[in-house]
């Protein structure tokens, strides 16, 4: 096989030291013909690699009691739910699909056996608030917040799990991250989220 | 051909489309391995497990991604696994005779003794600062690749790349001047 | 899609009449992926999820991640590859912290690797916890104040030794807490992420172990 040559210098790597390292550190190691030869015989001696059988992936509705269990929750919320079922054009906007609605949606009175955690959002203009992470698939339609009596902040109790959780906040349709929360780091998506940790006897921050 | 036709091929039963594909990818893979592991032996190793592997995974690639991405995400992984298991840091100098292996071959004498130097300066590093700087700036691949090859985030690649890169002007002897 | 006013009052009626008793929140599965996202890549996440739960590793916050992703904007070769990363950290923060390490674990230990964390530290963060014969608090607890150090650009040697040091005290998450309270109060009053948290760990070396 033959071993090809990087010739030229690139306009990133000069003749410093290091840029002089990474030029020689570039070069191809070559490929030993006995060695290549060796790894093909071995790939010959498998079976072909076999395509998985397609996994049907059905859109399941939840059992009807858990569904009108979370159309009272979000009848609950009326104020701000309804305009939820409106069609919206943003980006962030709430699923309109009646599984993704209820599926993660707490029951009333549920005794899911976590303290629940409150989280504030102060955002006396907005319209509509939703609080979305890693405990709800991050869907803006199951938990929607309520506003505070005041009307200057929105509300909204959560139970959570142990460990750390990674959230934040859609309003009126724009993702925003909780000012009086840490940050998560690096998110994958270059917009960084808000972390809760809850311990075994409630959130500490 | 795209790698990913080459991957439907292999599926559909043709076993010489895979050694298109090796031929397309050892290079980079066999380079990275020598510098990330130290010499020559250990790195075709590694890279004939990580080809193998690949081989009996092609089902799950999904041709909408980079086939490079794929593959090194694999190689990466072994990389990894080969140093946890000697579970010591590289420590070994490049000998002589794997330096002249991959050495330039018009220049002899100088090439050996920088990529002695080189190697020496390579095996100080923190394996994952020395896998982020391999992978940007000898394999050059974006931080965006690198992430998804290595499984850790942007930031922290940035970091161990600055890291690497002054450590090595350190013991390279490169003098930082303020632009730099 | 406006839900019938029909069905709505049928279901408070339904609501009234039978409640789960103890109902949780159900499990993310494959099936809560976003109908946004291409046939091929929730088949292509709903394989990886498959191979995961196979070997005993958690699958949810693979799909959480692709949830996220789509809410995010994101392209769905940006998706997958985070989805992918995430996968993979998982196994590896299993491989490092042992099969007795539970998913809240695992997901914190994944976080740590993906924030800069290495292999090494986190077997070295196990080691630590079970030397010091620590069962409480539990190994989320360091882990996660390792996550949190991480995030906030804390050299990850630093962070680690750091977290190292207090499992070795035995120290009780409430300290946990505060080293992680202290250390963001030290870098919004302008001290680096180092400093603020070399400092801390001074200071609580200073007192007699508990």
């Amino acid at each position: 096989m033959m071993s090809h040559h990087e010739t030229g210098h690139e306009h990133d790597v000069d003749a410093r030291p290091l840029g002089r390292a990474i030029t020689d550190l570039r070069e191809p190691v070559p490929v030993r013909a006995e060695w290549r030869a060796s790894l093909l015989h071995r790939v010959a001696a498998l079976p072909i690699p076999s395509p998985q059988e397609p996994v049907a992936r059905v859109w399941r509705f939840r059992p009807l009691a858990m569904a009108a269990a979370g159309l009272v929750c979000a009848l609950a919320g009326a104020g701000a739910t309804a305009l939820f079922f409106t069609v919206r054009s943003n980006r962030f906007a709430a699923t309109d699909d009646l599984a993704t609605l209820t599926s993660s949606m707490p029951l009333p009175g549920e005794r899911s056996g976590h303290p629940p955690v409150r989280f504030v959002f102060v955002a006396p203009y907005a319209s509509r608030v939703a609080l979305v992470g890693d405990f709800n698939a991050w869907n803006p339609s199951a938990t929607p917040m309520r506003r505070s009596p005041d009307g200057r902040a929105w509300l909204i109790d959560v139970p959570l799990a142990p460990g750390r959780h990674v959230y934040s906040f859609v309003v009126d349709g724009d993702l925003a991250a909780d000012p009086a929360a840490p940050r998560s780091g690096d998110d994958d998506f270059g917009m960084p989220s808000s972390v809760v940790v809850v311990g075994d006897r409630g959130p500490r921050t | 051909m795209t790698d990913a036709v080459l991957v439907r091929r292999v599926l559909d039963g043709d076993s010489r489309a895979f050694t298109t594909l090796v031929d397309r990818h050892v290079q980079p893979c066999l380079r990275f391995a020598t510098r990330m592991l130290g010499n020559s032996h250990d790195a075709e190793d590694v890279t004939q497990e990580a080809l193998l592997r690949a081989y009996r995974a092609l089902a799950t690639y999904d041709p909408r991604s980079s086939f490079r991405t794929w593959l090194f995400a694999i190689l990466v992984n072994r990389c990894r696994t080969s140093l946890l298991q000697r579970s010591r840091y590289l420590r070994r100098v490049l000998t002589d005779d794997d330096a002249l292996r991959g050495a330039v071959l018009d220049d002899e004498s100088a090439a050996t003794e920088l990529r002695i130097e080189i190697g020496r300066a390579l095996s100080t590093l923190d394996p994952d600062q020395r896998e982020a700087f391999l992978l940007k700036h000898v394999e050059q691949l974006g931080y965006e690749e690198m992430a998804a090859v290595t499984g850790a985030g942007v930031s922290a690649l940035k970091m161990r790349v600055k890291r690497a890169c002054e450590r090595l002007k350190e013991l390279l002897g490169e003098v930082n001047d303020v632009t730099s | 899609m406006n839900v019938p006013v029909t069905l709505r009052v049928v279901a408070l009626a339904l609501m009234c009449a039978a409640l789960p008793a103890h109902a949780q929140r159900a499990p993310l599965t494959a099936a809560d992926l976003p109908a946004k996202l291409s046939p091929n890549v929730r088949q292509v996440i709903a394989r990886l999820g498959d191979s995961l739960r196979a070997e005993r590793l958690p699958d949810e916050p693979l799909y959480a991640k692709a949830a996220e992703g789509v809410l995010k904007g994101a392209a769905e070769t940006r998706i997958l590859g985070a989805v992918r990363a995430l996968a993979r950290n998982l196994g590896e923060a299993r491989d490092a912290l042992g099969s007795g390490a539970d998913a809240a674990d695992l997901v914190a230990g994944a976080s740590a690797l993906h924030e800069g964390a290495t292999p090494a530290m986190l077997i070295q963060l196990r080691d630590a916890h079970r030397g010091a014969g620590a069962r409480e608090p539990s190994l989320a607890t360091p882990l996660v104040a390792l996550v949190d150090l991480l995030a906030r650009h804390v050299p990850a040697a630093t962070a680690a030794s750091a977290i190292d040091a207090l499992v070795a005290r035995r120290a009780p998450s409430e300290d946990f807490a505060a080293l992680r309270a202290g250390v963001a109060q030290d870098i919004f009053a302008g001290q680096t992420p180092e400093a603020a948290v070399t400092q801390r760990m001074r200071n609580i070396e200073a007192r007699p172990r508990p």
